[in-house]
């Protein structure tokens, strides 16, 4: 610590407006970050508004008791991250894919809009895509079923199956983040020097050569960083889509439940400030402990794709 | 690694730092209320009205046009008895869940706010986030109330053995009534529905005869209790050896045999009618009677039954009440009817918490607040204004009990102001009009209702938290499963639910359960 | 310029073919199913509640009515601000975030910055663990006194610690010569930045300004937040929106709860007629980012 006080203060001085330039981020981030972080004490604690956050009577781990207390921690946590993983995998594929056909796209109309196109899911809030599932395959009326019936088939219970879920949800996922992942890699894309693809076409490479030498390469810087910081996230479930998507059906949660549904099942009706803040710790913990593991194997792979 | 762990030590030293700053700010503020709470009791020669105060109180909703017209009626007069007045902030329905518990923890100045059983009651009286009404308090600052409060009323506010809230002094009776399509009925020849045999035939019919419908078509979380709760007190009470109590809160899935003295609870899934209950609802389910996909169903089955697409509804009568004005307007040729749903199990009173005004536990001026909400809920003008708006511009008295809405009252509805928490039989008026048999719905009732034993009963969860919650989440799946009969194999998933509850830990959760039903039963001799 | 010229000189290869033929079906595909659900929102909208809850979503909507958009329109004046503060605080907070995220990816992303990892990290913590609701809450409304201001409704998400991330990314993707030919003309850091990374991340800044101003277009969190209800003057779009759609269903589940008086039942089609409201502006700014998104252009144009 002494040591490195000095090239600190040295620096702070050399690269003053490096410095200063940061200054804006870092004032916001710690304003809205760092100095509410305190807060984390809330888990250990059980609140009360008359002693505040910081004098509240501490009660050691017992926030975190109910969590790991009916056995569920365990396949909640399985199927957080499996979910997350799916998603990362199939959307990066899928986002990747489309953003490169767009780069390599002439037709100027023909990409405005289906880039547009694209974007519109992201705008429809998971409370309607949960309706449109219901109205999809709701057993008596949904289009599905109804659809069936014309042909003379059996109808199909989706509700009671187990199955089809992380289909759907993997599915509907994609569906709605399409749009958004592919700007990003198309943007990378746009980062590559033109110059490479010049002397390719100067070598007679074809289109797969080029979009495998010189493209995929390319966006690798952006791919990794979005690999580790999807991993910094992967104990986290989108509540709203487990949520509205499954309609909280009790009748395939094995398959469904995630860390955020399954807290908020158990804490509906208790308003117990200090049990919310100690499922969050349980999923910062472990999502940082996942990170610091996968930033050190990029680290030694390739130290300027490394987060930190 | 070395590295990243120097880091980490940066940053958690950052946190610390900051936090021992917001820590600091965070006692001072504490601390200096805590003397304005603590003198609160020991006020002695009549209350000091010389400061003249605004008192800023929350209610739930949206301002009604008018608010402001009223308020200031009702501050004219509180200013003159009590030198105070009322400021109203609303907070709106679509945010209250999640403001409702920040508004404590913000350190903003207001004083008193609605609350009820439903709305946050206990969860913020047992984080201290209400100030305290002692009955030295109630007497002193609060007389009207003191004199006027139902007993049981009062018992039933208590958290841990303190007050907390103003509940309504208001008894309101609670039954369930089916309501179905006249026409319907008529076609299937069904006469009535005032037995479950009657209900079932007409369900049938729909069934056998109108693929487009679903009889009872039930969705939201509370439509599943209300026909499980429905069938499990009619057989609840049809028991000879005494009906079961539901202990409050229902998620905790815990009753006991009223008539015995040891209170000895168990798990619903214990009571000798579950399987019963069980059956029933599992043989109208197979029988189509509500969708197969019912459990993830979020429509109310009163708003399916007025958009034409179920045939029956099932609700509590005052859902019936305003519901069939409103279809009698829709839809005349369908020629609503409504039934009592009770099959003879009695009617029960309402909790008196479900509706209440409480303190602000850091309130500048609580002993006003209190004084106001005597006012609000004791003095005739007030709480007519409150709950009805101004007479001659909102309403009009019809005899005693009665009255009639006046076309402005669309700016002022009648009892739609979250006025409920004042609410006060000695002045209450009924809207004139509504179902045709209400009166003998009511008068049948009448007859048998009954507060049950256990209606004061009050659960400290305080100590078996992680338990509460464990089985709050098992309510909140498995359990809503079984209510509407979803089950192949009734027997063996009851088996397993129990095995899930005890991983939960439900032996300690109902040890707390027995120990203070045995005190409550105690301390509350028949 | 040069690249530009020389890919519309090159005669069409086969490969090219297969891969524009393969290319259009995909995308074609894929917009279909983007753009189904989204003509079933609109004609949704269009119904009313009644044939709804009978018949489900339709692409023709069965009968026509325009409740939903009535009542969302009821008081236009209150909509018309409601666009308003969104688009102020859009605007406004794209500008700033973009600025501030930009110079920090920048410094970040300068491999002569020896503390890069550090401050990396530093941000990036903040992305990991969080206080929690009731501690920022009580913070911003004690000490930095959010109450009912807009800078409430910019500051929570001003920089967006991810975007930063990514950004940084982007840029260290620029060839370092660039910028030392830029210093060795005397150029300081803040000049750099400003003439020479800028410039050549359009795409990279248009993306993450694209993702900022679509979060400050949907954020009704923080005006739930902080926001009285007398302060309507506030209310941003999508909260404005929300609040409309939300109250009726609370005040039926408080009903059922509590049998109090029900009031006017909640609207289906609200719902999706919010979705359009919402949607349309925000939806014609893609276009105009796109002329930012040209493969390889940018710097090849810098260098020739």
């Amino acid at each position: 610590m002494k040591r490195s006080k000095h090239p600190f203060l040295q620096d702070l001085k050399e690269n003053r407006i490096k410095w200063l330039m940061l200054l804006p981020a870092a004032i916001v981030v710690i304003l809205m970050c760092y100095i509410p972080m305190g807060g984390i004490v809330l888990a250990f604690k059980e609140y009360n508004y008359h002693d505040g956050i910081f004098g509240s009577p501490w009660v050691g781990f017992k926030n975190f008791e109910y969590f790991f207390q009916s056995g569920k921690a365990w396949s909640v946590t399985r199927n957080t991250i499996l979910y997350n993983l799916a998603f990362l995998c199939v959307n990066t594929v899928l986002q990747i894919t489309c953003a490169i056909l767009l780069s390599e796209l002439a037709g100027k109309w023909f990409k405005r809009i289906t880039q547009s196109v694209m974007f519109f899911p992201y705008f429809i809030s998971w409370v309607v895509v949960g309706a449109f599932i219901y109205n999809m395959f709701n057993f008596e009326f949904g289009a599905v079923n109804t659809f069936l019936r014309s042909l003379g088939l059996e109808p199909v219970d989706i509700y009671s199956n187990e199955a089809v879920w992380p289909f759907i949800l993997i599915g509907v996922s994609a569906f709605k983040n399409v749009g958004y992942g592919t700007v990003m890699y198309l943007a990378s894309i746009m980062n590559i020097d033109g110059q490479l693809y010049e002397a390719a076409d100067l070598d007679g490479a074809n289109m797969w050569q080029k979009i495998r030498h010189i493209t995929l390469p390319g966006i690798r810087p952006t791919v990794v960083i979005l690999f580790l910081l999807a991993i910094g996230t992967i104990m986290k479930g989108d509540f709203q889509m487990f949520w509205q998507v499954t309609g909280n059906n009790p009748m395939v949660l094995e398959v469904t439940d995630v860390i955020d549904t399954y807290v908020t099942r158990s804490l509906l009706q208790l308003q117990e400030f200090g049990m919310t803040s100690a499922a969050g710790l349980y999923q910062s913990t472990f999502s940082f402990l996942l990170v610091l593991l996968a930033n050190k194997l990029v680290k030694k792979v390739e130290p300027d794709y490394a987060l930190f | 690694m070395k590295k990243t762990a120097k880091l980490l030590a940066l940053v958690l030293a950052l946190v610390l730092v900051v936090s021992a700053f917001t820590g600091c700010g965070g006692t001072t503020v504490s601390s200096s209320t805590a003397p304005a709470s603590g003198a609160s009791g020991s006020g002695t020669s009549g209350p000091d009205i010389s400061e003249e105060v605004t008192l800023t109180m929350y209610l739930i909703g949206d301002r009604p046009v008018d608010n402001d017209k009223v308020f200031e009626k009702i501050n004219e007069r509180l200013k003159e008895e009590i030198n105070a007045t009322i400021d109203v902030k609303y907070m709106s329905w679509s945010e209250y869940e999640q403001k409702y518990p920040l508004i404590f923890a913000s350190g903003e100045d207001w004083d008193m706010i609605f609350t009820a059983d439903w709305c946050f009651y206990n969860a913020q009286a047992s984080k201290q986030g209400f100030w305290e009404i002692t009955p030295e308090a109630l007497e002193t600052y609060a007389p009207m109330t003191a004199e006027s409060m139902y007993p049981e009323a009062w018992e039933q506010a208590k958290v841990d053995g303190k007050v907390y809230m103003l509940p309504m002094n208001y008894q309101e009776l609670t039954a369930y009534v089916w309501m179905a399509r006249g026409d319907l009925m008529d076609k299937y020849g069904i006469e009535s529905l005032d037995t479950f045999e009657g209900a079932e035939q007409y369900m049938q019919a729909i069934v056998d005869n109108e693929p487009s419908m679903i009889p009872l078509d039930v969705g939201s979380d509370y439509d599943r209790q209300f026909v499980f709760d429905l069938l499990w007190n009619v057989k609840s009470y049809a028991r000879d050896d005494g009906n079961y109590a539901v202990l409050p809160p229902v998620n905790l899935i815990t009753c006991v045999q009223e008539n015995d003295p040891e209170a000895n609870v168990m798990s619903t899934l214990d009571a000798d009618i579950f399987m019963d209950t069980l059956n029933t609802v599992k043989d109208w389910r197979d029988r189509g009677f509500w969708s197969r996909n019912a459990v993830v169903n979020t429509q109310n089955n009163t708003e399916s039954f007025q958009a034409g697409k179920s045939a029956l509804a099932v609700m509590n009568i005052n859902t019936a009440k305003s519901l069939y004005a409103t279809l009698q307007a829709e839809h005349p040729e369908w020629d609503v009817r409504v039934f009592d749903a009770m099959n003879g199990a009695p009617a029960t009173i309402q909790s008196y918490l479900a509706n209440g005004m409480s303190i602000f536990s850091k309130s500048k001026n609580p002993e006003r607040a209190l004084m106001a909400l005597d006012y609000l809920r004791n003095d005739e003008i007030c709480h007519n204004l409150f709950c009805y708006g101004i007479e001659g511009v909102h309403w009009e008295a019809v005899g005693d009990h009665g009255l009639k809405s006046l076309p402005d009252s669309s700016n002022y509805a009648y009892d739609s102001n979250c006025n409920w928490g004042v609410r006060n039989d000695q002045f209450w008026r009924t809207v004139e009009g509504g179902i045709p048999n209400s009166e003998e719905l009511t008068e049948n009732w009448k007859e048998t209702a009954r507060s049950g034993r256990y209606i004061t009963f009050v659960f400290d969860d305080s100590e078996v938290k992680n338990e509460v919650a464990a089985i709050s989440e098992i309510y909140n799946s498995d359990y809503k499963l079984l209510q509407l009969g979803f089950t192949d194999d009734p027997a063996g998933d009851v088996e397993k639910l129990k095995a899930k509850l005890d991983a939960a830990g439900v032996d300690v959760l109902q040890e707390a359960f027995h120990t203070q039903a045995q005190a409550f039963l105690e301390s509350h001799p028949e | 310029m040069a690249s530009k010229t020389q890919i519309g000189k090159k005669p069409i290869g086969r490969d090219r073919v297969i891969f524009d033929v393969i290319s259009v079906v995909v995308l074609t595909v894929l917009s279909a199913c983007c753009l189904l659900p989204f003509l079933l929102v609109l004609s949704g909208s269009f119904s009313d509640q009644t044939s709804i809850l009978t018949h489900g979503y339709q692409l023709i909507p069965e009968t026509f009515s325009l409740d939903a958009y009535k009542t969302l329109f009821k008081i236009p004046e209150d909509l018309l601000r409601a666009y308003g503060v969104t688009i102020f605080v859009t605007v406004t907070g794209t500008f700033l975030g973009l600025f501030f995220t930009s110079m920090a990816a920048y410094v970040l992303a300068s491999s002569t910055f020896r503390y890069r990892y550090q401050v990396s990290f530093f941000f990036y913590f903040t992305s990991i663990f969080g206080g929690g609701l009731v501690p920022w809450y009580i913070f911003n409304t004690k000490y930095l006194h959010f109450h009912n201001s807009l800078i409430a409704l910019i500051m929570p998400i001003l920089i967006n610690v991810t975007y930063l991330l990514i950004l940084k990314s982007y840029m260290a993707g620029i060839p370092e010569a660039l910028y030392e030919s830029a210093r060795l003309d005397g150029a300081g850091d803040f000049t750099i930045y400003l003439r020479v990374a800028m410039p050549l991340c359009k795409a990279g800044l248009a993306t993450v300004g694209l993702f900022i101003a679509l979060n400050y277009w949907n954020d009704w969190y923080d005006a739930m937040l902080f926001l009285d209800e007398g302060r309507s003057d506030l209310y941003p779009l999508q909260y404005y929106l929300n609040n409309i759609l939300t109250k009726s269903q609370a005040i039926a589940a408080a009903a059922a709860r509590s049998g109090l008086p029900m009031s006017e039942v909640p609207s289906e089609p609200m719902k999706l007629a919010m979705t359009v409201v919402a949607t349309g502006p925000i939806i014609l700014l893609y276009p105009f980012l796109q002329k930012y998104f040209v493969k390889g252009v940018t710097i090849g144009a810098v260098k020739g």
